[in-house]
């Protein structure tokens, strides 16, 4: 029987006054395969209700006492959102009485006399009607048990992303940024942090995917860039092992759109990085936007051998400014369900009076744009400005370790050969030697400062034979690093460092030599204080300002650095 | 006036009650007659409201069990309380009297009983 076959206790209440009606229906009922609960009045009806917890009822709508209607609408208020289906038993053919039980909460009616196959197919579609409802609220409970669970899975992720985020420098002066919490559920990342050199390193992200999915990615990709930012490594290796990472465990289809920036306060330089996501936006100080496009693929999607991290170098001066988005930006709907979209964002940005701020001319846009509706407020908006190594507040002293060591007497010889050239930096793994020594740690800055003024001169000048003059026009500027780029593949040379460090009780003594394979230079025309300091001898100027002395050697590809510090920290 | 009894209605209610007929039969005997008895005292005291009830509730009844002829009877009766006609609510009492022994005798033979 098809209520035994749904379910064997579905019970019924029976609700007559009169004898021969209720056992006529009674019958029919419990021969459908229903358990038959009866009531002889309206009073009892609703005993029987409260006593039983029937499913369906059959209710006479005339009884002494309480009649159907009354009874019904009792047992619908007490039923609150499960369904109980009720079936009214009348003779009535008035309209009124019909409209009064639809009114009471009737789901249908049954005249007499009553026919068993009429009344076993109302009960078996009200039966049907009911399952579904029932299955229907277990769904709805589980879709909201679902939804509490998503939420509470996104309060923990946006918990580990602020963790995350304030490990980080982005409450730095020169970085304005606007996140929405949405865009952080939506995949959105922003970090930022300092290397040694006291650079900027900022890296916006977002993931494909949502919530946790996307949190996932993050976790280690805010691991490899504080990491290695941290230990001093250049934009294209954290880009690399960023890369790798990604692609080794995110599913397929899985990868993170992301503008990596490195801006060096101390070069007035910008290193940039974009893969996947809208153009960023170099608005000059004085007037003058570069958009700068996407050239490149997104992390975690190709393989570390075709995966390609070269950066553009961007000159910038003290007041130019970056502005970056995420495509939430672009994405972001008006109540008519148009998106912002590049065409407004770049007609907005590239016709900007130049003393206006893109950053809050965009957002006030975009939540224009969007209008009341908010539903799309998946914004991420960064801008980074450029200023003077002067304006750049000193990065946290690294933890120091045991205040004082036991003294020290080390030389270290590292020499480079070409293929060590060009695989990368080797800036972090003498930064790694030197901070070993607690007394050295607290002067890290000043050394990987030191060390990569050094190294980039004796890569660039001398093992490339570059010209740094070039540098001094935009135009030059970018052949610079393309030529260097080029260089660089074919390449023949190398570079030798040698230290030697002396800590004993009163101070510390590290000497830096760097020989390259060069050609050397004429060191003698660049002597201090001659007045001129050109744009390429801002390096040269750097080194003086923080070493004791600074002496070249040979035919100028050898250079000797001396620092010193009293352990009282002079 | 239709027939007495719906030889359909009644087939469909043996097959229905099966064993339990004679007592749906007894039932409806002792529940009509009080019925009818209620109807001629509401009557009597003029409360044709209850005499309304109960020639509702009766009609039902003898629908279910196939007495078509005493619940088009028992029609005959609401709707002449409801109308306040005093000649029509006498005659149809009277007539629902009457159909009600009727039925009571039909009861004892084919279709209710096998012959």
């Amino acid at each position: 029987m098809a209520g035994d076959a749904m379910n064997p206790a579905v019970r019924v209440l029976v609700a007559d006054d009169n004898r021969v009606d209720r056992m006529v229906l009674a019958t029919i009922v419990r021969r459908a395969g229903y358990e038959v609960v009866e009531a002889v009045d309206g009073n009892d009806a609703l005993h029987r209700f409260r006593e039983s917890r029937p499913q369906l009822v059959l209710l006479d709508a005339l009884m002494p006492g309480l009649d159907g209607f009354e009874v019904a609408r009792e047992i619908k208020r007490e039923a609150g959102e499960d369904l109980i289906p009720i079936i009214f038993l009348t003779s009535l053919t008035e309209a009124d009485a019909l409209a009064r039980a639809v009114e009471a909460g009737g789901d249908d009616f049954l005249s007499k006399p009553y026919n068993q196959i009429v009344l076993k197919a109302k009960l078996n579609a009200l039966q049907r009607m009911r399952v579904m409802h029932e299955t229907m609220q277990r769904q709805r409970d589980e879709i909201g048990r679902h939804h509490a669970r998503l939420v509470q899975e996104q309060e923990a992720a946006k918990a580990v992303f602020d963790n995350i985020a304030h490990t980080g420098d982005l409450d730095a002066p020169f970085i304005r940024r606007l996140i929405s919490p949405l865009a952080i559920f939506n995949g959105d990342v922003l970090l930022a942090a300092r290397n040694p050199a006291n650079d900027l390193f900022v890296l916006l992200g977002d993931f494909t995917g949502h919530g946790l999915a996307a949190a996932v990615g993050a976790m280690p990709l805010a691991e490899i860039f504080y990491g290695m930012t941290d230990k001093g490594f250049a934009p294209a290796e954290i880009l690399r092992e960023a890369n790798r990472k990604l692609l080794g465990i995110m599913p397929k289809g899985y990868f993170c759109c992301a503008t990596l920036v490195a801006l060096r306060f101390n070069k007035q330089e910008m290193e940039f990085w974009n893969g996947g996501l809208p153009p960023g936006y170099l608005r000059r100080r004085g007037g003058g936007v570069e958009r700068i496009e996407s050239l490149h693929l997104p992390l975690g999607v190709l393989a570390d051998q075709r995966f390609d991290p070269a950066t553009r170098v961007l000159a910038m001066r003290p007041g130019d400014h970056l502005l970056l988005g995420t495509d939430g930006l672009i994405d972001a709907r008006d109540p008519a369900g148009d998106p912002f979209g590049y065409r407004r964002l770049d007609a907005l940005v590239l016709d900007l009076d130049p003393a206006a701020s893109a950053f809050d001319s965009v957002q006030r846009a975009v939540q224009s744009h969007i209008g009341d509706s908010g539903r799309d407020d998946d914004i991420t908006l960064v801008e980074i400005t450029m200023v003077a190594p002067e304006a750049v507040p000193e990065r946290g002293p690294l933890p120091e370790g045991e205040r004082q060591g036991a003294g020290a007497e080390w030389t270290l010889s590292y020499e480079l050969g070409p293929r060590s050239l060009r695989r990368g930096t080797p800036l972090p793994l003498l930064q790694h030697i030197v901070v070993e020594f607690p007394e050295l740690r607290r002067h890290a800055a000043t050394i990987y400062t030191v060390l990569s003024e050094l190294y980039s001169n004796a890569l660039e000048h001398g093992v490339l034979g570059l010209d740094s003059s070039r540098k001094s026009s935009p135009r030059g500027f970018a052949d610079y690093y393309r030529e260097r780029a080029r260089a660089l593949e074919a390449l023949d040379g190398f570079v030798r460092f040698r230290f030697r460090c002396d800590i004993d009780a009163h101070g510390i003594r590290l000497d830096i030599a760097v020989t390259d394979s060069g050609r050397g230079f004429d060191y003698q025309s660049l002597v201090p204080g001659n007045g001129t300091v050109a744009y390429h001898g801002r390096g040269l100027r750097l080194l003086r300002s923080l070493c004791r002395e600074v002496h070249h050697r040979g035919c100028g590809n050898e250079v000797e650095v001396q620092l010193a510090w009293d352990h009282d920290g002079a | 006036m239709p027939d007495l009894i719906d030889p359909a209605v009644v087939a469909e209610l043996k097959d229905l009650m099966a064993g339990d007929l004679e007592a749906l039969l007894q039932a409806f005997r002792d529940d009509s007659q009080a019925r009818l008895a209620v109807a001629r005292r509401s009557w009597a005291a003029g409360d044709l409201a209850e005499l309304r009830s109960q020639a509702h509730s009766l009609k039902g009844a003898a629908a279910n069990l196939g007495v078509a002829g005493l619940a088009a009877a028992c029609q005959g009766l609401e709707s002449a309380a409801r109308h306040g006609d005093a000649d029509a609510v006498s005659s149809a009492l009277d007539l629902v009297g009457e159909l009600l022994n009727a039925s009571h005798e039909a009861f004892q033979r084919p279709p209710y009983r096998d012959a």
